[in-house]
């Protein structure tokens, strides 16, 4: 990408009027985005993204340059950019040799999309479009988008770390319209992995619109959800919305290193339910969160964050470390070279608890099912968050009754902790996009079955 | 490499490989932003980015391809790569490469100067110590950034189109964060540079935090609410992918077929108005290269028009609105308004709070990315505000969701004030009063 004498040469410069620390970070991205409207292939985003960033800190200050000019001169005006911004004094210059070495890639891809004809990736949306529109004839519209991405980076900084990596993610998504008397309802479902191809040996094209198409339907037939405060019955895969909203971003760096989250100082005290462990793992091999290293060049890591309920950790970058003062976590993560890194999730989940699933529903008198979670966000200052109910039923007397929609879910972080008292047995994680100071990142959640005793659900 | 370079390299490939339609779109912004953190400077950032498109037509299919990479194999590269992904693309959509228009209206907005750093700094140390000195109550985590950006955007095709463009913004952000005992709560205010008033900004936002401490719940319930103007900016722009004619003819907005119809109370008009003055992020020509200009979409409740770009409007069998936007230069051409406007009503927002007589007003919609659908026009958004009685704002509330139709509260404005505030969005912005609406759900305890 960059040879090592010219990372040398940038990182000398960026530190070259003062600040203690500096590191470069270069990036070339390869993106195709298919979209498939009206049973048509509508358009092809074929993006090449490239460019790259330099970051030099100051004790807890940054100054932070980035530029997709990478000739010679455009990385030296954008090293320049950074110190200049540090200040005007000229040190005698820092001598920096960098040692490269590399850690082992846990997520290795067979079928690389770049590889692959377009056409073949065309069929596969192709057929998981088809399959959603064959369902019913009152699927009205049916939209798809299939996503794979081709990222490389570097990280060089003046401690004399060089790190590359390769990361690669496929996704296919599907969202379906259901329509009859002047009525709308949609569904979606958007299965992704940090694949290649080989994605489509485990995940089924038809499936994937079977499933949006079914959502659509579900929420055609159903009544909105009446409002209140109820017991919740949260299902496992993107369910796991619910703790990255309402706790994770809590326990990021990016606040808590400030004191703006509800979650600073309180390492070691019991903050959930003993029945609630939650875990941040980029480690997963080939995980839609995960990777080698980080965007700082650490290693990922498995980080154990709550533990029977007790809160164990948090998620930490280089800045947040140095706010902190606790060791990084692996956890520094960018959309882009246009932006500082900063602390994030990776696959973050609740882990399999005590409780039977079934035992879950029988349990609740008059409540909410959520089957399937749409997005949501959080206020880390005040913990308060919400989320959509993509599909719901109402329970009533532990059987899953009749399908409801518009329904959202709110609360606050440090109360829902307390408040999930059954813990079930079916982990599983969805996909999702999370977006930040650092910009839009992907993010696995998940969980299984779990309920919540009482929540404020809006409806109608 | 500029924009001149660029073209010529593009358009001689492009000659090479034997094509007749082609287009090539260039977008580069350098901004530069400070931030300060707990009455200390904590970060400073600029950046130069931008890239190209090239679009070309290969047996009445469009192809496309981008890069940030501006180097001459780069660009040579992307010919090839937009001819082969032509080849996949089956829409019956016919591509248009448009020759111009005769007459491109001058943006009404100044260009703004782009603050240097040490402006910059000046700004958010500022905003920093009238945050702090405000109340003290004020404690850490409380933040203030300053900024400004410059897009040079610049489209040349085979038909002999050659545009170009630059649009600069500018804009100060003071974050305030309060707290009483265990209580936190935070005040938001925005500017434009040069900083003007930091003593004013800072005081909005600090008021803002003071004024939600010891806020309650409500009781569930239907309720009527008046959005701020903010607030109505926020659904706005959840939903205003509802007046896309592209949208429409997809069968994804119900506004399909209902251009002439009554779809809002009478109280209610909207303009989409690209030369909004108080905008000063203004491009004379769309993504097309189609002259932009202000037009009524509703009008005294009534439907004039959704918006087009070439393409939707030839099968829709009408004009272009000259909405054709690009989210960025890579992106394929979508149908977007520029400024969408809700016209200024009769009552001052006092005077709307005595006809609301007893109610909600709310001051904050969260999380409408997930929780409002612009396909059925289904929301339910957590909200905070205050409660309203007797025409006079009562305790602050949180922690409750307000959940509608979108369609049925166009319907139900029971009227409109006259504060009209601008937001930007991006490259969009948004203006808008506050809004009586009748009859809402609310969830709250």
């Amino acid at each position: 990408m960059i040879e090592k004498h010219t990372l040398e040469e940038l990182l000398g410069i960026a530190v070259s009027t003062g600040a203690d620390f500096a590191e470069v970070f270069a990036e070339h991205e390869h993106s195709n985005t298919i979209r498939l409207v009206a049973e048509r292939i509508e358009s092809i985003r074929d993006h090449v993204r490239a460019g790259v960033g330099i970051r030099a800190f100051v004790g807890t200050k940054t100054y932070y340059a980035s530029t997709s000019d990478t000739s010679r001169e455009g990385l030296l005006a954008c090293a320049a950019a950074v110190a200049g911004a540090v200040g005007d004094a000229k040190s005698a210059g820092a001598r920096i040799t960098l040692m490269p070495d590399a850690i082992p890639d846990r997520h290795a891809i067979r079928l690389y999309p770049d590889d692959v004809a377009t056409r073949e990736k065309v069929e596969l949306l192709r057929e998981a479009c088809t399959a959603a529109r064959e369902t019913d004839e009152r699927i009205a519209q049916v939209q798809g988008t299939f996503l794979d991405v081709d990222r490389r980076f570097l990280v060089a900084n003046t401690e004399g770390l060089c790190r590359t990596d390769r990361k690669v993610r496929t996704r296919i998504a599907v969202s379906a319209v259901a329509s009859a008397a002047g009525e709308n309802q949609s569904g979606s479902f958007a299965p992704g992995a940090g694949m290649g191809m080989e994605l489509f040996e485990t995940v089924s094209p038809r499936a994937v619109g079977k499933r949006a198409a079914d959502q659509a339907l579900t929420n055609l037939g159903a009544v909105y959800c009446p409002a209140g405060t109820m017991t919740v019955a949260i299902e496992n895969g993107f369910g796991g919305v619910i703790f990255h909203e309402a706790c994770g971003h809590s326990l990021e760096a990016t606040s808590v290193g400030i004191g703006a989250s509800q979650m600073a100082g309180k390492l070691g005290q019991q903050i959930a339910n003993p029945k609630v462990t939650a875990i941040d793992d980029g480690t997963i091999p080939n995980g839609w969160g995960s990777y080698s290293i980080d965007d700082e060049g650490n290693p990922a890591q498995r980080n154990v964050l709550i533990e029977n309920g007790i809160l164990k950790g948090y998620m930490i970058d280089r800045l947040g470390a140095r706010r902190m003062g606790l060791p990084m976590t692996g956890n520094s993560r960018r959309e882009s070279y246009t932006y500082e890194p900063t602390s994030r999730m990776t696959n973050t989940f609740i882990d399999n608890g005590p409780d039977k699933n079934e035992d879950i529903i029988a349990s609740i008198e008059y409540g909410l099912y959520a089957k399937d979670m749409g997005g949501g966000s959080v206020n880390p200052l005040t913990g308060e968050f919400n989320f959509a109910v993509k599909e719901g039923y109402l329970v009533r007397n532990g059987k899953i009754c009749e399908a409801v929609r518009g329904a959202s879910l709110i609360g606050t972080g440090a109360q829902i902790l307390q408040d999930i008292d059954m813990v079930g047995q079916n982990l599983a994680t969805g996909q999702g996009m999370c977006g930040s100071s650092s910009g839009s990142v992907p993010t696995d959640v998940g969980q299984p079955l779990i309920r919540v005793r009482k929540i404020t659900v809006g409806g109608r | 490499m500029n924009f001149e370079q660029i073209k010529k390299i593009l358009f001689r490939e492009a000659k090479k490989a034997g094509l007749s339609e082609f287009d090539v779109y260039f977008r580069m912004s350098s901004e530069s932003a400070a931030e300060a953190l707990n009455r200390e400077l904590s970060s400073f950032s600029s950046g130069t980015v931008g890239g190209v498109s090239f679009r070309c037509t290969v047996d009445g299919r469009l192809g496309s391809a981008a890069t940030q990479c501006l180097q001459e194999a780069e660009l040579c590269a992307l010919v090839p790569r937009a001819v082969a992904n032509a080849t996949v693309i089956d829409t019956d959509e016919q591509p248009i490469f448009f020759e111009g228009s005769a007459h491109y209206q001058a943006p009404t907005a100044v260009l703004p100067d782009i603050p240097d750093a040490a402006e910059l700094r000046r700004a958010v140390l500022a905003l920093q110590e009238e945050l702090y000195a405000a109340s003290d109550r004020v404690t850490d985590g409380t933040s203030s950034a300053a900024g400004g950006a410059m897009t040079e955007v610049s489209i040349a095709n085979s038909k002999g189109l050659l545009l170009s463009h630059r649009m600069g913004m500018t804009y100060t952000y003071a974050e305030a964060v309060v707290k009483e005992g265990e209580e936190a709560a935070y005040g938001t205010s925005f500017g434009k540079m040069p900083l003007s008033d930091a003593c004013a900004l800072s005081h909005k936002a600090v008021d803002e935090a003071l004024s939600k401490l010891g806020a309650g719940n409500v009781k569930t319930g239907k309720y009527d609410v008046i959005f701020s103007a903010r607030q109505v900016r926020t659904l706005l722009a959840a939903f205003s992918g509802v007046f896309s004619g592209k949208n429409a003819l997809l069968g994804l907005s119900l506004l399909r077929g209902k251009e002439g119809s009554a779809v809002a109370a009478p109280c209610l008009s909207l303009v989409d108005d690209p030369f909004y003055a108080e905008n000063t992020v203004q491009l004379p020509f769309d993504a097309e290269g189609v002259a932009v200009f202000e037009k009524k979409v509703i009008d005294k409740g009534v439907l004039q028009t959704l918006l087009y770009d070439l393409t939707t409007a030839k099968k829709a069998g009408c004009a272009t609105t000259g909405n054709a936007q690009r989210g960025s230069y890579a992106d394929p051409i979508s149908i977007a308004p520029y400024c969408l406007r809700v016209e200024g009503g009769v009552y001052t927002p006092e005077e709307l709070r005595a006809r609301l007589g007893d109610g909600l007003y709310i001051t904050e919609l969260k999380g409408l990315h997930a929780g409002a659908d612009a396909v059925t026009g289904d929301f339910s958004i957590e909200s905070a505000g205050f409660l309203v009685k007797n025409g006079a704002l009562a305790a602050p509330v949180h922690s409750f969701t307000v959940a509608g139709n979108f369609f049925e509260l166009l319907r139900a404005v029971d009227g409109v004030a006259d504060n009209v505030e601008m937001g930007m969005s991006s490259l969009s912005c948004i203006a808008a009063p506050d809004l009586l609406v009748r009859g809402l759900s609310v969830a709250g305890e």
